[in-house]
């Protein structure tokens, strides 16, 4: 059935602002607007009388279907919908079709309008692509990492995030960050993040900082945290907060043994200078006070008219030589008040403990190789004092591969019949023969800075533990001192 | 002449003084830098009315070892040891290796004199180990109460008041008092005669036990 349009009603729907198209109810192409073949890309092709389905064979079926409903008299319409053209282009289309009837009242045709946001939804998935592959990589990453507004509330709230401090990112979004912080930051949080967009002043962003947070059962824990800040049309900080318990465990552990240990070491100092002071010096006390009870002696004999007050003065100075040498003892026995505490200790745990500590420093310069024997054990030990043996043994260890082209470390252990062998190899100048059984006595050193009780000490320390210290020669430098204790 | 004294020491300052001391106080000292040289020395020594004055610590043969040398070697003359102060624990080994006396050094004109004397009288009366009457040291030990004897063991091991108070569960100042009572009890006239006299009374009442 022909249908007239006159030409007003052709210019009307050619200048209409959207894609329109009028067919009839053979979808024989009635009229079109301008925006119809742009859209398309049928710009310039003369369409009139075409079948719809001859321009556009690949219709769907489901739309044939649709336009069929049409014609039936249903208005049909999609806000968004995808057609693929032959050539693989994707429209994205917002569509209606009705039909239009003629004066007659019978359906003519169909009206059929589009809205192609093709462009917008392209952005859009492009968007959602590449803030799918954000939160992957976001969630990939170890650490937690939370994203605020410049108002302190949270934006995201990654798997590590929700693994930290235990709150689901269903329960973050929108919370303000502060509920994972302990006082004082809590409530402080918020005039932080005021005075930094105030002042621009940076207190924590950029920087590493070590702080205390709150998990969501209530513990108080250490993170590392780094605080980024970037615009994103509005200010986004970004923080990556990284759980550091175990670590902070680990080095308190560490801080704790190494102080321990210097205390020992100090007071072991003390002890063995104490000691050998109070030898070396009592020793001249003597003379000094036999010199002058002879004196006392002979002027008590002589006929001088004084030889009374004389004696007396002398006496006293031989009391005063007394007095010095008790106060040199106090000191001695001030020092020496320090006891094995012995109990049960593994000794492969307190070797590495006293190596973490005795090799502080040193990381990289020395090749260090553990030989720990699996079947060793505990043994009967004061740790403190053990660890003090092995850091002593190690320092000078690396002190003497100071001027050696290969420097090499190795610490081993093992299990023998009734003791655990403890050895200290290094590859450095060694110890000449004659040297190996002076080396333990105090102030022999050859390091200027050391008072040379170091190895005093050590000897004193393994005979209290009933064991003995041995000096080998390392092959094919070197020295290796072995520590036998009872076990 | 009170007496011939050999002198031995690695110090020469404590040779000089002690040795003036000993010429001044009218004994005939000798004097050896080593207990080696003194060995090497005593086959031609005089050995009646004297006494073996020896530092406790010296390089090479220590006191102890010059002790058990001669009682090895048969030369039957008392020793005295001379040890650090406050080192009891030696001066107590000593005396159970055979030593007759020690003196902690330094020591005065008195302590030496009086230690010399005790040595070289018991020598006299050929009772190397009767001039202390242990018989009598244990009349006056056995006053003793028995918390009064466990304050005792402890001192005697060189504790301090301190420590003995806190192995004890007393207070230091009760430790104290103890000690006081102790020294008046056993009419000991220092803390070095306290542990001479207790050392020498347990190694009595040790003797038939021991000798089995």
């Amino acid at each position: 059935m022909a249908v007239q349009f006159d030409l007003g009603l052709h210019q009307f729907v050619e200048e209409a602002p959207c894609a329109l198209a009028i067919v009839d109810a053979q979808m024989r192409y009635l009229s079109v607007s301008r925006r119809w073949l742009e859209d398309y890309g049928l710009d310039g092709a003369d369409i009139h009388g075409k079948s719809h389905y001859e321009v556009f064979p690949e219709v769907p079926e489901r739309w044939r279907e649709i336009n069929r409903r049409a014609l039936g008299g249903e208005t049909i319409s999609a806000n968004e919908d995808e057609f693929v053209r032959s050539d693989g282009r994707r429209h994205w289309l917002r569509w209606e079709v009705k039909p239009w009837r003629t004066p007659q009242g019978s359906i003519g045709g169909l009206l059929m309008f589009s809205h192609d946001f093709t462009k917008r939804k392209e952005t859009e998935i492009a968007l959602a692509e590449s803030e799918a592959f954000r939160r992957a990589t976001i969630d990939a990453c170890p650490v937690a990492v939370i994203t605020i507004d410049a108002e302190g509330r949270i934006m995201s709230f990654s798997r590590a995030a929700t693994e930290t401090f235990g709150y689901s990112e269903a329960e973050m979004i929108g919370a303000n960050v502060n509920c994972l912080m302990p006082e004082p930051d809590h409530s402080l949080h918020d005039l932080y993040i005021r005075r930094y967009l105030e002042t621009g002043e940076r207190r924590i962003i950029g920087q590493p900082r070590k702080i205390r947070a709150l998990r969501k059962n209530g513990e108080i824990f250490p993170i590392l945290l780094t605080i980024r800040e970037f615009v994103d049309g509005k200010r986004v900080f970004v923080g990556f907060a990284e759980d550091i318990t175990s670590q902070e465990v680990t080095d308190q552990h560490l801080a704790e043994t190494q102080a321990q240990l210097q205390h020992a070491a100090r007071l072991g100092a003390l002890g063995e200078m104490a000691t050998s002071i109070a030898h070396e010096i009592n020793q001249p006390l003597t003379a000094a006070a036999s010199l002058a009870g002879a004196a006392s002696l002979i002027v008590r004999k002589s006929a001088i008219a004084a030889a009374g007050e004389a004696g007396a003065l002398i006496d006293e100075a031989v009391s005063e030589i007394k007095r010095a040498s008790e106060i040199i003892h106090q000191m001695r026995e001030f020092a020496k008040k320090r006891k094995t505490a012995k109990s049960l200790h593994d000794i492969n745990k307190i070797i590495e403990d006293a190596s973490a500590i005795a090799l502080i420093g040193v990381e990289g310069a020395v090749k260090v190789e553990f030989r720990l024997g699996e079947d060793v054990g505990a043994a009967n030990i004061d740790r403190l004092q053990i660890q003090q043996v092995m850091t002593n043994l190690i320092r000078n260890a690396v002190d003497a591969m100071k001027d050696s082209p290969e420097k090499r470390l190795t610490i081993s252990t093992a299990r023998r019949t009734g003791r655990v062998e403890i050895s200290v190899a290094d590859t450095g100048c060694g110890i000449a023969g004659g040297m190996k059984s002076k080396i333990f006595e105090p102030f022999q050193t050859d390091k200027p800075e050391g008072l040379g009780v170091g190895l005093a000490i050590t000897r004193s320390i393994v005979d209290a533990h009933q064991g003995e210290i041995l000096i080998l020669d390392n092959n094919p430098q070197g020295a290796v001192f072995q520590v036998n204790l009872p076990a | 002449m009170r007496g011939r004294v050999y002198l031995i020491d690695d110090d020469a300052a404590v040779l000089r003084g002690v040795g003036a001391l000993l010429a001044a106080a009218n004994y005939r000292p000798t004097a050896f830098g080593s207990a080696e040289s003194f060995l090497d020395a005593v086959p031609d020594l005089d050995r009646a009315q004297a006494v073996v004055l020896v530092d406790v610590c010296m390089p090479g043969m220590q006191g102890p070892q010059l002790l058990r040398k001669l009682v090895e070697i048969g030369v039957a003359v008392p020793v005295i040891i001379m040890t650090a102060h406050g080192d009891i624990q030696m001066a107590v080994n000593a005396m159970r290796d055979g030593a007759v006396d020690f003196l902690e050094k330094p020591f005065s004109a008195d302590e030496l004199t009086s230690a010399l004397d005790r040595a070289l009288s018991a020598a006299a009366s050929n009772e190397p180990r009767a001039f202390d009457a242990p018989g009598e040291y244990r009349r006056r030990f056995e006053a003793l109460t028995p918390r009064e004897r466990e304050v005792l063991a402890e001192i005697v091991d060189g504790r301090s008041s301190k420590a003995v108070a806190r192995d004890l569960g007393l207070s230091p100042r009760t430790v104290e008092v103890h000690r006081r009572n102790i020294m008046a009890k056993v009419e000991a006239s220092s803390f070095a005669e306290l542990v001479r006299m207790t050392v020498l009374t347990s190694m009595a009442s040790e003797a038939p036990t021991k000798g089995d």
